[in-house]
């Protein structure tokens, strides 16, 4: 009998591939404020452009972003997309602080693109910052740098 | 006689002179500019802002589609010359010391999002920082803050 390991593995957080994770975050953060905003979408792209960490997978991450778009399909509600961002951090933290460090910035980026903070992007930011223990004086310094980068 | 007030202001040798739109074109299209390289991620980045840009969408010019244009053409004079990219640096700058230094600040921050796209900081992209840091009046906790976390945001 074949094991199915992607069944046992769904109840545990992570086991997210890298590409994975920082699609799913990035995504997310688009979509959970309820609507998808031209802006973040835009950014959105121009992040998944410009991303070492998807670009530099051998099929530019299209299996890595299939796999999300597929997951994503299926949420229906906040608390769903919140799940997943957990997970997505779950398997970021155990690469390392430094890529969930750039990830949360991108992240807020996306966040703060539309010039303002809907409550369950207020929620995300601190699911995020929680999950992946980014510390606080880093999580005040990305949101004053973001929110005047987007202001204007 | 009509009076040709931008040959006279430029003569004159006073600093600023550009409408707000010009003025952040201008930085962005430096910052991604500079290195002597159009990279495709800094590109990327410096239409991706003049597309959405808050200020640059906002203006009533832009409702007819010919702002960007129009700006396009102003700095056909000045784009491919890498020696004026200072000056012209400067005068964008005394030109945003006029409006707010939020919007200062914020156009610091586009700019260094803009250099750090790449990875690479050239030394004429350190230039320019160095040189909007200064122009534009930043306090340096801010542009540090900056500075780091953009550089953070692009690593990976």
């Amino acid at each position: 009998m074949a094991i199915n390991f992607a069944a046992l593995f769904e109840d545990a957080d992570g086991a997210m591939t890298k590409e994975e994770a920082v699609y799913a975050i990035l995504k997310i953060s688009v979509m959970i404020n309820g609507h998808e905003d031209d802006r973040e979408r835009a950014l959105l792209e121009s992040l998944i452009k410009g991303s070492k960490t998807l670009r530099g997978s051998k099929d530019g991450a299209q299996s890595a972003i299939q796999s999300i778009e597929q997951r994503l399909a299926g949420a229906d509600s906040t608390e769903t997309l919140n799940q997943l961002a957990k997970d997505a951090c779950a398997s970021l933290e155990h690469i390392g602080l430094e890529i969930c460090k750039s990830i949360f910035t991108q992240s807020v980026d996306i966040m703060l693109a539309d010039g303002s903070l809907h409550p369950n992007e207020k929620a995300l930011i601190q699911i995020l910052a929680e999950q992946m223990k980014i510390p606080e004086d880093f999580v005040r310094m990305v949101l004053s740098v973001m929110a005047s980068k987007n202001q204007y | 006689m009509a009076l040709d007030l931008t040959e006279l202001f430029e003569d004159s040798g006073a600093l600023g002179g550009m409408s707000k739109d010009e003025a952040i074109y201008s930085i962005l299209w430096i910052a991604a500019s500079i290195d002597g390289v159009l990279d495709e991620r800094e590109k990327s980045e410096r239409d991706f802002f003049i597309s959405r840009s808050k200020t640059l969408k906002g203006g009533d010019a832009v409702e007819d589609g010919h702002l960007l244009a129009r700006l396009e053409e102003k700095t056909k004079a000045w784009r491919y010359d890498p020696y004026q990219f200072e000056p012209v640096t400067i005068n964008a700058c005394a030109s945003l010391l006029q409006e707010s230094a939020e919007t200062c600040k914020s156009v610091f921050v586009q700019a260094v999002d803009i250099v750090y796209a790449d990875d690479v900081l050239h030394e004429n992209e350190q230039r320019l920082l160095d040189l909007l840091r200064k122009e534009l009046r930043l306090d340096n906790v801010f542009a540090d803050k900056a500075v780091r976390i953009l550089d953070a945001k692009n690593r990976f």
